[in-house]
Parts: C-alpha cells; sequence; structure tokens
C-alpha cells in the first residue's frame, strides 16, 4: 500500500507540472495515492506488529525529528539532482569529477555531525536544529542564484558546504546514544 | 535508541526508512518546479533550487514549532 502510494503521489506530482493540476490523471493518481497512504496508516493503527508502530510519533521531539528529517531528505536529494546536471551539462564536469565536487559536503555533513551529541547536551535541540535549519536555508538561497556564467567556487562550492553542515546538525538528532 | 520499549527499535528502523520517501518526493516536487519555470534551462534550475530553498524554510518552521522544550530526544 505504501509503496504503491508513494508511486502514485511522485507519478501525480511530476505529471501535474507537464498536464497541469486539473488533468484527469493526475487527480485520479492524487486521489489513490492519498486513499492508500490513508490505508496503509489505518492498517498500521491495528496491526498487532506494524512496520512502523505510530506510537512513536507520540514524542514531540521525535516526531518533529522525522519531520525535519523527511524535509531535509528532499531538499537534498532534489538538489543534488540538479546540481548534478548543472555541473555536468553547464560546467562540463564528468562523472568522477562531479564526485569529487561533492566531496567537501560530506566532509562538512561528518564534522557537523560529529558536533551534534555536544551541543544537544549544551544547548538543547531546538537550537540546534534551528541552527542546522538556518545553515540548510543560507545555503540553498546563495544556491538559487546560480547563472550559466557561474563557477564551481563562486556559487557552489559555498551553497554545498553551508547545506552539508546543516544537514550533519539537523541529522545527527539520531546519532546520539542516550543512557 | 536506547529508551525505546521493548520491540521497538524495529518500529524505529522502520521509520526511518518511511523517511527516505523524500527522497522520490523531494525530486518530484523540484522537478514539478523545474518543468514549470518558463525560462533557460539553467533558469529553471535556478527554479527547481527555490524549491529546496521552501523545503528548507518548512524545516526551520518545524523546528520552531516543535522543539520548545530542553527534553531529549529519544531516538
Amino acid at each position: 500500500m505504501v509503496t504503491a502510494g508513494m508511486t502514485l503521489l511522485v507519478y501525480g506530482v511530476v505529471r501535474a507540472a507537464v498536464s497541469g493540476w486539473g488533468d484527469r490523471l493526475v487527480v485520479a493518481a492524487l486521489t489513490a495515492a492519498v486513499v492508500l497512504l490513508a490505508l496503509f496508516v489505518a492498517a498500521e493503527a491495528r496491526a498487532r506488529q506494524p512496520i512502523m508502530s505510530l506510537g512513536l510519533l507520540r514524542d514531540r521531539n521525535r516526531a518533529g525529528a522525522c519531520i525535519m528529517r523527511l524535509l531535509l531528505t528532499a531538499a537534498m536529494s532534489g538538489m543534488m539532482f540538479f546540481l548534478t546536471l548543472y555541473v555536468q551539462g553547464v560546467l562540463g564536469y564528468g562523472p568522477l569529477e562531479t564526485g569529487l565536487a561533492y566531496l567537501p559536503t560530506t566532509l562538512t555533513v561528518i564534522a557537523a555531525n560529529r558536533a551534534v551529541p555536544g551541543l544537544l547536551l549544551r544547548v538543547g535541540p531546538m537550537k540546534v536544529m534551528v541552527a542546522g535549519s538556518v545553515l540548510a536555508i543560507i545555503g540553498m538561497a546563495w544556491l538559487t542564484q546560480i547563472s550559466a556564467t557561474s563557477t564551481y567556487v563562486s556559487t557552489i562550492l559555498g551553497p554545498v558546504l553551508l547545506f552539508g553542515a546543516g544537514h550533519g546538525l539537523v541529522s545527527g538528532w539520531r546519532r546520539r546514544r542516550w543512557p | 535508541m536506547t529508551d525505546l520499549p521493548a520491540g521497538e527499535h524495529g518500529s524505529a528502523s522502520g521509520l526511518i526508512q518511511t523517511m527516505q520517501v523524500g527522497v522520490p518526493l523531494g525530486i518530484a516536487v523540484l522537478v514539478a518546479v523545474y518543468e514549470t519555470v518558463d525560462g533557460t534551462r539553467v533558469q529553471s534550475l535556478a527554479g527547481a533550487f527555490t524549491g529546496a530553498l521552501v523545503l528548507s524554510l518548512l524545516m526551520l518552521a518545524t523546528a520552531l514549532t516543535v522543539f520548545r522544550t530542553r527534553r531529549r530526544p529519544c531516538i
């Protein structure tokens, strides 16, 4: 149910960009997606051994962290997808150079992630999450200034470093093992 | 995840996997924005990044709304 629901949801959103939100197939796909995902939640709520216990979401901080992780994953995967098109199609990078261009992102994700346990103890989850979000916002806002004449150093390196640091802070919440 | 009730660790793993639906969803949303922008390919790319910027703003809104206390995360 969840796989079919998500497939129809993604199909509906992508098709809507081409055919418009009023297209009959778009409406049918999105409606079916909502129904299937609602049925999945209902089934999980009744199951004796659910795949995903809905009780886990009763904790406010945990539910919020999950929503943020979902949004972060959506923003980052979309950014990587289109940035790859840019560096290969506009800057003319090959696959290996493209991979190396993203390497600084990985390093900042690791560095920020390692700092999270200490930061959580010192300032609490809210400030860590807000700081991570603000870094991601600055990076993404910088990236919207991209143009045909941009270079890797002037318009890509800074944003991916900032977004990587934000990613590390926001996703670090699940790395900490509490006593 | 040490403070989860017994038997909940598998569910927590499922929960984390469920959040990975953000991958296809994020790409789909940004593709929709990309296709909607009426301009050159690079302008459409910038439009797609604006979509990602909106997702990041929603992240900040969630952080400001949800995390009001200094309670420790449970996972």
